[in-house]
């Protein structure tokens, strides 16, 4: 399968922005569902800069450690969710006051405004997949960009030293 | 960057539509005529009785034989993931236990009862969860009907038809079913006769004493130096779990969740002259009890109290997912090892109790005619 196909993904990814042997440092990510019978139609407010309270969030994502040394930095997903498919996507932030641009329309961050250093895409229930990337010290975004998904409170913070 | 997906329907997946299927069927049961609404008229009429659940080995309180009808016994459940010690070394894994325990609680009723679960899945848990009972019927054992998101609740009611004793366990569905069994989320029902267990020859049998034997193999990754990984949250370890499952290896197969939970200052305790009553459950994983010491005088070895039990055991055998009843009067004072008798589990990987009974020794039974001494002759 389909877990085959995802794996597959990442292993490429990894191969492209992993540079040489050097020390990685592995952060857990963990994809959390909680979201039952809510309408995810409309933004739910619980976006980063947005100052909500973020435990009435009904998507997380939880990472472990939360701060990391600069250099490479392979981040280990694994999607808890028992029927969502979700996505992480990696991006510099200023820091997390910022708020980002939003397509209201389709209920997902505007990704043309905001720059991209890399993503683990479709990770099914109960699946994980992993990224490398070669961190400069500064606060990274985790955020899946499913329709809904962001403002649900589905992002977290890492900071690089 | 790649297409984003947007959410699949629900309805699409495999769990989806075991869930649909689930929820059409107890749709029908609801309009539908005679059987079912003969039921619902008794049901509303039904004595309701809340049971206190404790901690396992213990058993709730309960009447061997029932007292009046049936009744609607309610029962609470709430589900936390939590960091729990499996072994004197300090290993750790995040169980997901039913009411804080692994095993989860033991609930008692009688063959006739309703058993009326109230499930809460803590806010600040990460996961799905659920419960299969094996003693009820139908929607996957209550499974397709009970499965709650993190902050949720919901009530299944089931009637025990059944009689013996019986495992539930989580399923939320795929590999999440055994991650979930194999990370503490099960426990045992005993669902009585009304007039209370027999011997097989009509004769009423009586314990003074009953625990409760959850027996849990663990699965834990380990490092490149091969001592146990932690991990900071519940759920961090899924892809690593299931690597070392997919061996089929346990690394650890303790009762009630820990190796030496049931030994030394908390041994199982019993007089001579007693008769215990041990329920022994796995979920998982086929198991072999045996009483160092002593026999098992009755066995319901594949859990139905409906059948004759075997006499005079020397082991029995458990069944993965299921759980088995033996007693035993006690004749001896002294310490019994209560074990799986693959004695690679007991004694390496965990598996093993203690019964600390007092008591009169009895010479005629046993006696050491001389101490050890150099051979002559």
């Amino acid at each position: 399968m389909k877990l085959g196909k995802h794996m597959g993904k990442a292993i490429v990814f990894t191969a492209l922005m992993a540079t040489a042997a050097q020390a990685e440092t592995v952060v857990k990510v963990t994809l959390i569902d909680k979201v039952g019978i809510a309408d995810l139609s409309k933004s739910m407010g619980l976006g980063m800069g947005m100052k909500a309270d973020m435990k009435m969030a009904k998507m997380g994502i939880n990472i472990n450690p939360k701060a990391v040394p600069h250099g490479n930095v392979k981040f280990n997903v694994t999607n808890l969710a028992s029927n969502l498919v979700h996505e992480v996507i990696i991006s510099r932030i200023t820091d997390e006051n910022q708020l980002l641009p939003y397509d209201q329309s389709r209920n997902r961050v505007d990704a043309e405004g905001i720059q991209t250093l890399g993503s683990v895409a479709e990770i099914d229930p109960s699946k994980s997949a992993s990224l490398t990337l070669e961190l400069k010290p500064g606060k990274y975004l985790l955020y899946c960009n499913v329709a809904g998904h962001y403002m649900a409170g589905m992002w977290t913070v890492i900071e690089v030293q | 960057m790649s297409t984003l997906k947007t959410l699949i329907s629900p309805l699409l997946t495999r769990r989806g539509l075991l869930a649909a299927t689930a929820v059409t069927a107890a749709a029908t049961l609801g309009a539908a005529p005679s059987v079912a609404d003969e039921a619902k008229i008794d049901i509303s009429k039904l004595p309701r009785v809340k049971q206190k659940m404790v901690t396992p080995p213990f058993l709730p309180e309960h009447e061997q034989v029932a007292t009046g009808g049936p009744k609607i016994v309610e029962v609470t459940f709430t589900i936390e993931e939590k960091r729990i010690v499996i072994d004197n070394d300090g290993t750790e894994i995040w169980a997901f236990a039913y009411e804080g325990s692994v095993p989860g609680p033991m609930i008692v009723v009688h063959e006739g009862d309703y058993v009326e679960l109230t499930l809460k899945n803590l806010a600040t848990n990460a996961m799905e969860h659920n419960i299969d009972f094996h003693a009820s019927t139908g929607a996957l054992g209550g499974g397709a009907l009970t499965k709650i998101l993190p902050g949720e609740q919901t009530v299944l009611r089931w009637k025990a038809v059944k009689q013996g004793v019986f495992v539930y366990h989580c399923a939320p569905g795929d590999v999440m079913i055994p991650y979930h069994v194999v990370h503490g989320m099960n426990g045992a029902v005993m669902v009585l006769p009304r007039d209370g267990i027999k011997d097989g020859k009509g004769n009423s049998l009586k314990y003074d004493r009953a625990y409760y034997i959850g027996e849990q193999d663990f699965y834990i990754p380990r490092d490149d130096i091969g001592s146990y990984k932690k991990y900071e949250t519940a759920g961090e370890d899924l892809a690593e779990s299931l690597d070392v499952m997919r061996r089929l290896i346990p690394t650890h197969v303790v009762f009630n969740g820990k190796a030496g939970a049931l030994t030394g200052e908390n041994a199982l305790k019993a007089k001579v002259g007693e008769s215990v009553l041990f329920i022994h459950a796995q979920a998982n994983r086929d198991s072999r009890p045996h009483l160092i010491g002593g026999h098992g005088d009755f066995v319901w070895e594949t859990g139905s109290f409906a059948d004759v039990p075997a006499t005079g055991l020397e082991t029995w055998f458990i069944r993965g997912g299921s759980a088995g009843a033996m007693m035993y009067k006690f004749r001896q004072p002294g310490i019994y090892a209560y074990v799986n008798h693959n004695l690679i589990e007991a004694v390496m990987l965990g598996a093993t109790a203690h019964v600390k009974v007092d008591g009169e020794w009895n010479d005629d039974l046993m006696m050491q005619v001389r101490k050890a001494e150099p051979i002559t002759g």
